[in-house]
């Protein structure tokens, strides 16, 4: 059998699982081209072949196939995207399964975690800690009255398919209905684009100008939680799941209160957060990342994005990402099943033909 | 970063008025700061906010007994609730009044620089022993100079700002404040350049109209450098117990001007937290300076394109930030 990665040549994240491959003696991977995939190339898999699904990156050939064409620093164009990546991934399956190759992962999976509504309703129903969502809006009057229904002052509006901070506002209201939305897009002529600023809007025009732009791709919209914060940064944590234990962790830190929204937001320091949450806190905040993960059991490597309160008492599941693995450099938690081996080596020890 | 309210103020411990039904028995009016906050449970969810706190403090509690008084985050803007205005009115049911804290506002509720003020200068003549006040933020802050028995009570003055408007350099310039003795300008990316910035200070530096100042900082500053350099030729820093520098964006060149400058020895406290000195630079300030409480927190590292030549120009460019920008 041989090994095959679903991806895009040039992108690290193949090159770093092949290096892993060829460190751990195995041969190198072949890749399909994720442009391949979409453009309904037959698939070069074979039987006994064990194929991994990565992402296809921030290749833009391939999302010109995915969005449509445009300009690639557009945000929007999401619902086109997921419906285009989730056709392509059950092709891929199919075509796996009917030529005697195996998928490593499940692309079902892969497809809920890449819509935060069905996503976020499957760790709430199997009791993860998550941020409270508003259901069902599809527009700004929505959003404002179900905020209101519900008291809620601060949430997060979210594209239902988007990556990273991508078209995802932070929005406040105040007394008097005074409204405040920050954002990395930016609008221009009646279109959204992806800045390196983020920016704030303060009419209500305004807002309701943006919300119009990013609802027609679909909206997950959840409270805003305080972040907790260390050294005057605020700070979330990306755990990397693979084979169930949580092995990996980082910290990410912002100045501002909205660490994923911030572009230049810089890797803080583990150690001294496992100090503040103190160990009890530390093994809470491992478990909420493992009963995430196991809301996706097909899914040999999951990302997690954990919250952590403003009392560092309280964790909170704000996304688990399908291809979260992309980390370099970092190794595995100390006394884990990791210890030493950075997210890629990890994962190539529990493939098939490695055990 | 402003991420943490007020504990104490002005000498008394904040106790946090927010509506939050398990936030325990009210102390006697008089011996606590009353913090009028809004409150966000646990699990995100908000409870009552600072403009219903606010009239809630006034029918629940003796205020009439209350001399220090601490107002959090009120909203984006003062249309709905203008504290300047919503004070005033109340100004009756506060007679002792005599410390005001204007927006305990935590980053996270607004950044620093968002924060949007209207004119205070009515307090001055609402509350007759106002003697200590703080704001934070500046946008759209106005503030009169104060003269007669306005400015002759006052005894603290800060301003903590993201960019302190000139305005209000020039009204503090302006003021008759002979019992002032503590004053603080976060001076931010001020729009102020080189000479313009220099000048405006002057006259505090010069301290003529400032007989019992004791503590002056000037803080939270793009241009550190050059106000350490005018700082180290200023007469009032002879009558000085604490000088701060703090927040910004001092540099190795700066705290050389300080040393070479006149003597810093009577003081009590240097502070210089949050700067880029060099770790020899800060040893020899603290050799310098053996009795002074010297402190060189929170240090910034090296800014990583800076370069001496730049400092030539009035439009400095560095590699430095200060402590809050946003």
């Amino acid at each position: 059998m041989s090994l095959v990665v679903v991806g895009t040549p040039g992108d690290r994240r193949p090159a770093l699982f092949a290096a892993a491959c060829l460190s751990a003696g195995l041969p190198e991977p072949r890749l399909v081209p994720w442009t391949d995939v979409l453009r309904g190339l037959p698939l070069d898999v074979r039987a006994g072949d064990a194929v991994r699904i990565d992402s296809p990156g921030e290749d833009r050939e391939a999302d010109a196939l995915l969005r449509g064409p445009g300009d690639p620093a557009r945000v929007g164009g999401g619902a086109r995207w997921y419906r285009t990546f989730t056709a392509a991934l059950r092709r891929l399956s199919a075509e796996a399964s009917a030529a005697g190759a195996r998928v490593l992962g499940d692309v079902e999976e892969i497809a809920v975690m890449f819509d935060k509504r069905p996503a976020h309703a499957r760790l709430q129903a199997a009791g993860v800690p998550v941020p409270a969502a508003l259901p069902g809006i599809d527009g700004y009057a929505a959003l404002r009255s179900r905020m209101e229904e519900s008291g809620e002052r601060r949430v997060f509006v979210k594209p239902a398919h988007g990556s990273s901070a991508s078209g995802v506002v932070a929005l406040q209201t105040a007394p008097g209905g005074r409204v405040r939305a920050v954002t990395s897009a930016s609008m221009v002529g009646g279109q959204l684009f992806n800045s390196l600023r983020v920016r704030s809007y303060e009419t209500e025009e305004e807002v309701a100008a943006l919300i119009g732009l990013l609802a027609p791709d679909g909206l997950h919209v959840e409270r805003w939680l305080p972040k907790a914060a260390l050294d005057g940064r605020v700070f979330d944590l990306r755990v990397v799941v693979i084979g169930g234990d949580p092995t990996h962790a980082v910290v990410r830190t912002s100045r501002t209160p909205m660490t994923n929204l911030h572009l230049g937001g810089a890797r803080g320091d583990l150690g001294a957060v496992r100090r503040a949450v103190g160990e009890d806190g530390w093994r809470r905040a491992l478990d909420v990342c493992a009963r995430a993960a196991a809301c996706f059991p097909g899914s040999p490597m999951v990302g997690v994005d954990l919250l952590v309160g403003a009392g560092l008492k309280r964790f909170a599941v704000c996304e688990v990402n399908a291809f979260g693995d992309l980390l370099p450099r970092l190794t595995g938690l100390p006394g884990g099943p990791a210890e030493g081996l950075d997210t890629y080596a990890a994962q190539v020890g529990l493939l098939p033909c490695t055990i | 970063m402003n991420d943490e309210r007020l504990s104490t103020f002005a000498g008394l411990p904040v106790h946090a008025f927010d509506g939050d039904p398990e936030g325990g028995p009210h102390p006697a009016p008089g011996e606590a700061a009353w913090g009028i906050y809004h409150h966000v449970h646990d699990n995100g969810v908000w409870g009552a906010e600072v403009p219903e706190n606010f009239d809630r403090f006034l029918r629940e509690v003796d205020t009439t007994q209350v001399t220090h008084l601490v107002i959090g985050f009120w909203g984006f803007d003062c249309r709905e609730f203008d504290p300047v205005e919503r004070l005033v009115a109340a100004a009756g049911r506060l007679p002792r009044l005599r410390a005001l804290f204007l927006g305990d506002i935590r980053d996270w509720d607004l950044h620093l620089s968002w924060i949007k003020h209207t004119d205070v200068s009515p307090l001055f003549e609402a509350f007759p022993d106002l003697a200590h006040f703080e704001v934070r933020g500046s946008e759209g802050l106005r503030f009169a100079p104060l003269a007669g028995a306005a400015g002759a009570r006052l005894r603290t003055l800060r301003f903590e700002a993201a960019m302190l408007p000139p305005e209000i350099v020039r009204s503090v310039v302006d003021s008759d404040l002979p019992g002032l003795r503590h004053l603080d300008l976060w001076m931010g990316g001020a729009p102020m350049d080189g000479p313009a910035l220099l000048d405006g200070l002057a006259p505090i530096l010069a301290g003529e109209r400032l007989p019992a100042l004791r503590r002056l900082g000037l803080e939270n500053a793009a241009r550190h450098d050059r106000i350490a350099e005018a700082v180290a030729d200023a007469p009032v820093v002879a009558r000085l117990e604490s000088l701060s520098l703090a927040l910004g964006t001092l540099t190795d060149a700066g705290a050389e001007a300080l040393l070479s400058g006149r003597p810093l020895g009577h003081l009590a406290e240097l502070d210089l937290h949050h700067h880029y000195l060099t770790e020899e630079m800060g040893a020899r300030v603290r050799d310098a300076l053996p009795g002074v409480r010297v402190n060189l927190d929170d240090p910034q590292g090296r800014p990583e394109w800076l370069k001496p030549e730049w400092r030539q120009f009035d439009f400095e460019m560095s590699g430095s930030y200060i402590a809050v920008a946003e």
